[in-house]
This record gives C-alpha cells, sequence and structure tokens, in this order.
C-alpha cells in the first residue's frame, strides 16, 4: 500500500463471474459471457473506496498456480511477480471443491487473500447450507458472499480487501503433503533460501513445491542463478512423474476435511451431468458409444425422411407431367431437362439435410458433442494433431468453409495446417444428397449404415492424412490441449428448430441460386450445337465427358459421371443436379434413383456407386472450400496441394473400390 | 465393500441385461456376415452389423456397471442408468422408423415396400428395450433433470 493506493487482484477459476464482479466494482462495462475465457488479458480499473484509492486488476481464469496455457500464465505472474496488495479469490458458491483448490495455491504462495463467494444466490436457491463464519474461520481467510450481477456484497467485499490489507503480516495455513514430499519440499527450499536474490522474490516452499511439480515457468526462474546446479542435481534424485498427481490429491483431501464441516449440502454427490460424464468420457466406452449415436442418427436421417422425400418427388414428378404437356421446344426441354430434372434432384434431398441437422443441434446444444471433443482429444493427440482439431472437424460436417475458418483458434502454425489440409475430408452437408441417392439406389435398407461408414472413411481418412504430415511435411509434437467442458443443458425445440432451418434455408438459397446457374449451363452443354440429340454424346456435354472420359474409365464412371463431377466443383451438389440433367429424368416421372438403379441402362452397380460417393467424398474440395484455404493458409502452394492430394486419393481410393467390387462380381 | 441390496437388484440387473445384448448383438452381427438359421429369423435378427454394434455397446456398458459396482465403486449405478437411457433412445430411433415404413406403404403405396408388414422392422434393439424400460420404471425417480438447464435460456 503506498500513499494509500491499494492494488487489487481478482483471480479465480473460469467462468465464476470475475468480470461481473469487476464491472460491479468499477463501473466498467466489460464483456460478459456465460463461457470461460472471456477475460484473456488482464484489465485494469479504479474505484475510490472510504478514502483509499483502488487499483482493480481483473485477471484471466486459472484452476492453478500451475501454469498451462498463455492465459494461466498471465494470471500467476500477475499474483507472484507483481505481488499485488490483496488477492480476492472469486469462488463459484455452487462448486466449492473445485474453486477451493486454487485456494490452497494461494495460501501456499503466501498472498494477502479475501474470498468472494460469488453465486449465492444460486447456492442460496438450491438449498445450499454454508457455515460462512466457520469456513472463514478454517481457511482463515476473510469470506465474503456475493451476487456479481446485483452487486450484492460488493462495498463489504472492498472492505474486507481494505482490513486485510492493513493488516500485517500474515501466514497461511498450508496443505502437508506426506512424510516424503515434505522432505523433498524442505530439501528444495534449503537450497533455495541460498539465493537471496530468488527467496526475497519467491517464497521457498511454494517454489520448491513448483519444482517437484515440474512447472518449467519456475525452472526458467532457476536457470543462471548460483543455485541452478543445486537444483538440478537434487531434482535428479528425485521420481518426479508422479508428484504432480498426488500432490493434487493432496490439495483435495485437505479440501475434503473443510468441506463436509462447513456445507453438508456441498460434500461432492454425483450430479446427473457428473453421472452422464462417468459414462460418455470412459476412456473404453467413449468413442464406442459415439459411433452408435452417430449411426443412430444416420439411420434416422435416411429412413425417416424417405416418407418427405417421396412427397417432394411427387411434386417434382407432376411439375415434369405439366411441363412435358407444353410440348417440344427449347423451353419446356429447358424447364423439364434442365431446371426441374437438376434442381428437382437437388430438392429431394431437403428432408434428409433437415433431419440430420436437427439431430446434430440436438447433440451440439445439449453439450455432449463438446464431451465428443474430449474424448477424441487423446486419440488425435497420440495421432499427430491438435486436441482443438476436433471442433473444425465436427463443424466440417456442416460445412467446410466456416470449419477451415475455425481453426484460427489454433495458435500453432503446424498444427493449424495440418487441421486445414485434412478438414476437406470431412463430409460436409453438400455430399450427403450424392450419398442418399446412390446408397439407396443399390444398397438398399443398409443405406444408412453405408452413409454412417462414408462419415466415419472421411474421419478415418482426415486422421490418417493427419499422421502423414505430421511425419512428413509438419514435424513435431502437437501441443497440449486443456478444455473445459460446458455443462448439460436441454435442447429446446425451438433453438434446435431455428438450427436446423438455418440450414435447410441454406440448401434452398444454394438449390436457388448457384445450383440452378450449374444445372442451365450443364443443360446448354448438353444441348448444344443446335439439333443435336440432348445429351447425346455429340452435345458439348458428350464432347466434354469423352475427353476427360479415359481418366475416370478405371473407376467404372462413364462420361456423364465425368461432367458432373467436374461440375460438382463448384458445388456438390451438382453431382447430383448434374447426373439428374444428363440423364434427363425430367421428362418423366421415375426418380433418378430408379433411372440409376437400372444398372443395364445407367452402368452404375454397386462398386462404382460405392467408388462414386468415396470419389465425392475425397476429391477436390468445392470452390467456396479452395477460397478459404488460399486464405487461412496464405499461399496458392498448399492450396494446390489440398486440390492434388484429396483427388489422387479419391481416384485411388475409388479405383480400389471398384476393381475389388468388379472381382467380387458387384461391377457388372 | 458391502454392496447395499438396492445396489445387489442393479448388479443382476446389469448383469442379465448386459449378458443378453451381448449375445444378441454376436448373433446379429454372425447374421450380418452372412449366416443366416431358422432360429434368427425366428427371433427376428436381421442381417445387420452395425446394428449389432450398437447392442454390443449397450451391453459392455451394462457389464461395466456391474464390474464397477462388483468393484464398491458406486459410480457404476451411472453406467446402469445411462445404459437404460441408450437403450430407449434406440428404441425410439426404431419406432420412428417403424412408423416412416408404415407411411411409405399404408399412406403413399410406395412400391419398393408393397409387402412390408410392421414384423418386418421389428428387430432385438426394439424388444430387448422392453427389459430396459422395466429398468427405467424401477428407478424412474432417477432419471431426474434436476440441475439441468434449458439451452439458449
Amino acid at each position: 500500500m503506498k500513499d494509500n493506493k491499494i492494488t487489487i487482484a481478482l483471480t479465480g477459476n473460469p467462468n465464476v463471474g470475475k468480470t461481473t464482479i469487476f464491472n460491479a466494482i468499477t463501473g466498467a462495462r466489460q464483456h460478459v459471457g456465460n463461457w470461460p475465457g472471456v477475460t484473456v488479458e488482464k484489465k485494469v480499473g479504479t474505484r475510490k473506496h472510504k478514502g483509499m484509492d483502488l487499483e482493480i486488476v481483473d485477471l484471466p481464469g486459472t484452476y492453478s498456480l500451475t501454469a498451462y496455457s498463455i492465459d494461466e500464465v498471465i494470471a500467476r505472474d500477475y499474483i507472484v511477480e507483481e505481488k499485488p496488495d490483496v488477492v480476492i479469490h472469486i469462488v463459484d458458491a455452487t462448486n466449492l471443491e473445485r474453486n477451493l483448490y486454487l485456494t490452497t495455491q494461494l495460501m501456499e504462495h503466501g498472498a494477502r487473500i479475501v474470498i468472494a463467494l460469488n453465486m449465492f444466490d444460486l447456492s442460496r436457491d438450491r438449498g445450499d447450507q454454508i457455515d460462512i463464519d466457520k469456513l472463514s474461520n478454517l481457511l482463515d481467510i476473510p469470506i465474503v458472499p456475493t451476487v456479481g450481477s446485483t452487486g450484492e456484497g460488493i462495498e463489504k467485499l472492498l472492505d474486507e480487501a481494505i482490513e486485510e490489507v492493513k493488516k500485517g503480516p500474515h501466514h497461511h495455513h498450508v496443505v502437508g503433503y506426506g512424510k516424503e514430499v515434505e522432505r523433498y519440499i524442505g530439501e528444495l527450499a534449503t537450497i533455495i533460501q541460498k539465493d537471496e536474490r530468488l527467496s526475497e522474490k519467491y517464497p521457498p516452499r511454494w517454489m520448491a513445491i513448483k519444482l517437484l511439480e515440474n512447472d518449467e515457468e519456475v525452472l526458467k526462474k532457476v536457470k543462471g542463478s548460483k543455485i541452478e546446479s543445486d537444483i538440478k542435481d537434487k531434482l535428479k534424485t528425485i521420481d518426479t512423474d508422479e508428484l504432480e498427481a498426488l500432490m493434487a490429491d493432496k490439495r483435495y483431501e485437505a479440501i475434503g476435511a473443510i468441506l463436509p464441516q462447513t456445507c453438508s449440502t456441498c460434500v461432492p454427490k454425483m450430479s446427473v451431468s457428473d453421472m452422464i460424464d462417468k459414462v460418455v468420457t470412459n476412456k473404453y466406452l467413449g468413442i464406442p458409444i459415439f459411433l452408435a449415436l452417430m449411426w443412430g442418427a444416420f439411420e434416422i436421417t435416411f429412413t425417416f425422411a424417405t416418407p418427405f422425400m417421396e412427397i417432394i418427388d411427387m411434386g417434382i414428378g407432376w411439375l415434369a407431367g405439366a411441363v412435358s404437356g407444353m410440348g417440344s421446344g427449347w423451353l419446356p426441354s429447358l424447364l423439364g431437362d434442365g431446371i426441374i430434372a437438376g434442381v428437382g434432384a437437388v430438392l429431394i434431398f431437403l428432408p434428409n439435410i433437415l433431419i440430420l441437422f436437427w439431430l446434430i443441434s440436438l447433440l451440439e446444444d445439449s453439450g455432449y458433442l463438446a464431451r465428443a471433443a474430449f474424448i477424441m482429444d487423446k486419440l488425435m493427440y497420440n495421432l499427430g494433431l491438435h486436441g482443438k482439431s476436433f471442433i473444425p472437424m465436427l463443424m466440417g460436417f456442416g460445412c467446410n468453409v466456416p470449419a477451415i475458418m475455425a481453426t484460427r483458434s489454433i495458435e500453432d502454425r503446424k498444427d493449424r495446417m495440418i487441421t486445414i489440409l485434412v478438414n476437406p475430408f470431412i463430409s460436409c452437408g453438400a455430399r450427403l444428397p450424392v450419398y442418399v441417392l446412390l446408397a439407396g439406389a443399390f444398397f438398399g435398407r443398409a443405406a444408412g449404415s453405408v452413409i454412417f461408414s462414408l462419415y466415419a472413411f472421411g474421419i478415418l481418412v482426415a486422421i490418417l492424412s493427419a499422421m502423414l504430415f505430421r511425419k512428413t511435411l509438419f514435424k513435431g509434437k502437437p501441443s497440449p490441449f486443456i478444455m473445459e467442458l460446458p455443462p448439460y443443458r436441454l435442447p429446446t425445440l425451438k433453438t434446435s428448430v431455428i438450427h436446423m432451418w438455418e440450414r435447410g434455408q441454406m440448401y434452398l438459397k444454394k438449390a436457388g441460386t448457384i445450383i440452378l446457374l450449374g444445372v442451365v449451363f450443364i443443360w446448354l452443354l448438353a444441348s448444344l450445337p443446335a439439333g443435336v440429340e440432348y445429351g447425346s454424346e455429340g452435345s458439348y456435354a458428350g464432347v466434354l465427358g469423352k475427353v476427360i472420359a479415359p481418366i475416370f474409365a478405371p473407376l467404372g464412371f462413364d462420361w456423364r459421371i465425368a461432367v458432373a463431377l467436374i461440375f460438382g466443383f463448384v458445388a456438390k451438389e451438382i453431382v447430383i443436379g448434374g447426373l439428374g440433367t444428363l440423364y434427363g429424368v425430367g421428362e418423366d416421372e421415375g426418380a433418378l434413383s430408379d433411372t440409376l438403379a437400372d444398372s443395364e441402362s445407367s452402368g452404375i452397380y454397386p462398386a462404382n456407386a460405392l467408388g462414386l460417393m468415396v470419389f465425392t467424398l475425397l476429391y477436390m474440395p468445392c470452390i467456396a472450400a479452395v477460397g478459404v484455404i488460399k486464405k487461412e493458409t496464405g499461399s496458392w502452394k498448399w492450396t494446390l496441394f489440398a486440390l492434388a492430394y484429396g483427388t489422387i486419393l479419391a481416384w485411388v481410393a475409388a479405383f480400389i473400390i471398384y476393381q475389388v467390387g468388379s472381382a467380387l462380381g458387384y461391377g457388372g | 465393500m458391502a454392496v447395499s441390496s438396492e445396489n445387489k437388484n442393479k448388479m443382476a440387473f446389469a448383469l442379465m441385461v448386459g449378458i443378453i445384448y451381448i449375445l444378441f448383438g454376436i448373433i446379429q452381427m454372425i447374421v450380418g456376415l452372412g449366416l443366416e438359421s431358422g432360429i434368427t429369423d425366428a427371433l427376428l435378427i436381421p442381417a445387420d452389423i452395425f446394428g449389432g454394434c450398437v447392442l454390443l455397446v449397450i451391453g459392455a456398458i451394462f457389464l461395466y456397471g456391474y464390474k464397477e459396482l462388483k468393484a464398491g465403486t458406486n459410480d457404476g449405478v451411472a453406467f446402469i442408468y445411462f445404459g437404460i437411457l441408450l437403450s430407449l433412445v434406440f428404441v425410439v430411433i426404431y419406432l420412428l422408423i417403424m412408423g416412416a415404413d408404415a407411411l411409405c406403404t399404408y399412406g403413399l403405396g410406395m412400391e419398393d415396400l408393397e409387402s412390408w408388414t410392421p414384423l418386418d422392422d421389428v428387430k432385438p434393439g426394439l424388444y430387448l428395450g422392453i427389459l430396459a424400460l422395466m429398468g427405467f420404471l424401477a428407478w424412474k425417480d432417477k432419471f431426474t433433470l434436476r440441475g439441468v438447464s434449458k439451452a439458449g435460456a
């Protein structure tokens, strides 16, 4: 304290209301969010209180004083290096056990502490009975119940903070770590005390504990000091690998001894959320449960949508019938062969899109998808991918464009590049109609399982490619990822329908714009030069198809499929629209599915149908995705690499499927 | 560690249901590989490898719960409750599929499904759900959403 000026640091776990308290104290209007990580750097505000000038520093959320992420380093360094006059530790009253873990570490550091028992209203409303006086006595720390959102308790909190500063030197209770660890702590502390510069700046016991926890930042502080070699020699004699976990257990044991005496209802009891997490994040069952749920989602997507697809198909058939009554000429052909056949073939899959994205929004809104990312993190880390990569990969199920943009949250360039390059292998919504059409036509009741397998295959290719890139192009280890799981929430019909409709609207908009233009262009190619038979080999589409057909012939694709795939570069749905236009299904009421399923005339059999689905999954991403890859990598070299790598992989995979399938008798 | 009588009931339930699900899962996968017989037809087991995998997953969850409770870890009940919920989720999925097929057949008269009867969509994932339903009814007071807020609220 200098000249009536007091520096107060606000610290606490993420999402406990630090910024709300900061705003309540200083009158600031900092952004407050209901998710962890709103405060990513420290913020400073001022306040006059009872004649004192208070400087309030809002620190990023941290779970402990062992810093892992940059936010935690900022918070820890401020408390340790800047030594504020008092630290207000904001504790979530509804989650005392986890929050008091940081308290034990602040006590260890010797900081002057006042606890703000925040969200006290929530704790009170759910019937918690916290004996604040007893908790305060046991911890030997002043505790003030607060409600940040209403300002309740803020004045008293500031009174207590000023009182705490006025007190003389203070010695906190500390956690005992057991005989053996205490011996290590004592020996290291004795060495640290030999260096006056270090021991004056940092409490030796605290520093010894951090050294035993392999805290890299503290190891750096020792580097270059006169005791560096002594410390290193001592640490070599201690097996520190298991110590961090052991010491964390001891801290929780200490908390466990205090809590039952002060709050009978706060003794940890498994909540619904804890129970679900026990199961869905289980190391053996977590991934199988995720796969089972995704398979269920694809089964519903395919089967439950069938009657709705049939109704749309009837409408399109009726329109086609009405157009065929207009006689011959270019206009009925444009409407029937081009627009109705092409756009209609795409529109028919609207129910699948709506159902799949409704189900995904249910999983997302409930908080389950965050758990899916959590269970995949360890697997992905072992395979060379950053844990944060799974979020963009999940977003890729919707559309690869925002998914690739979401990789911006990955700090390490190598991690980010790998995630960008493999994201196009995650099956976006635009590819779903291709799968539904071909799987329905050639795999009957197993269509749902085939579609699920294609999504799973896309993830597998992405993971294997990431491993390959990590070992060749972007050598190194992925950086660690700490993730907090959001609470489970009950999805509401309103929000999930809004999410579903956003997807559906996007799909309809695309069908009315880019897909419409695409199929009209293909219709023109199939109709010109004038006088040529529509869609024949003599049309421009036929000529183009014949030029590129040799490349696709080993895959069992004829020239019509080749043309549809080429135009699929604009948008993947155009593959369907193109097939609809080139197979001329607009003229009769038969669905494109029936036309293709007639293998004798279409030339498509289960082997090349599966090959076509896999080719569509893997080959070059659509033009919008290519644009965003260029923007995010800032390199044409990597953009072209993504195009070439995906297309070559697609060709090889489709070739193997067709050749093996044919050998087994599924290729016609 | 002594096991409470309530947990003993849960253990017996988890062991029985877990084994049944695993057994049916294995048979369904074998049928999926093309090895059918009169018995599998009589039990309405379809040739569906993925559906068989789902039964295996559900069975494994129940057996894991049994193992945890047997080891004296009360967390095992979480696995049993979740196993019940997951079984019921798949019952709902199969009922939705049956409803869609019924609509296609009786409502829209689709040619592909003209010979379809509701029995075609009856499978172990559906009828074994009766066991899960019994568990749900026995411990329904444990399936509470207290403390879970609404999304977007």
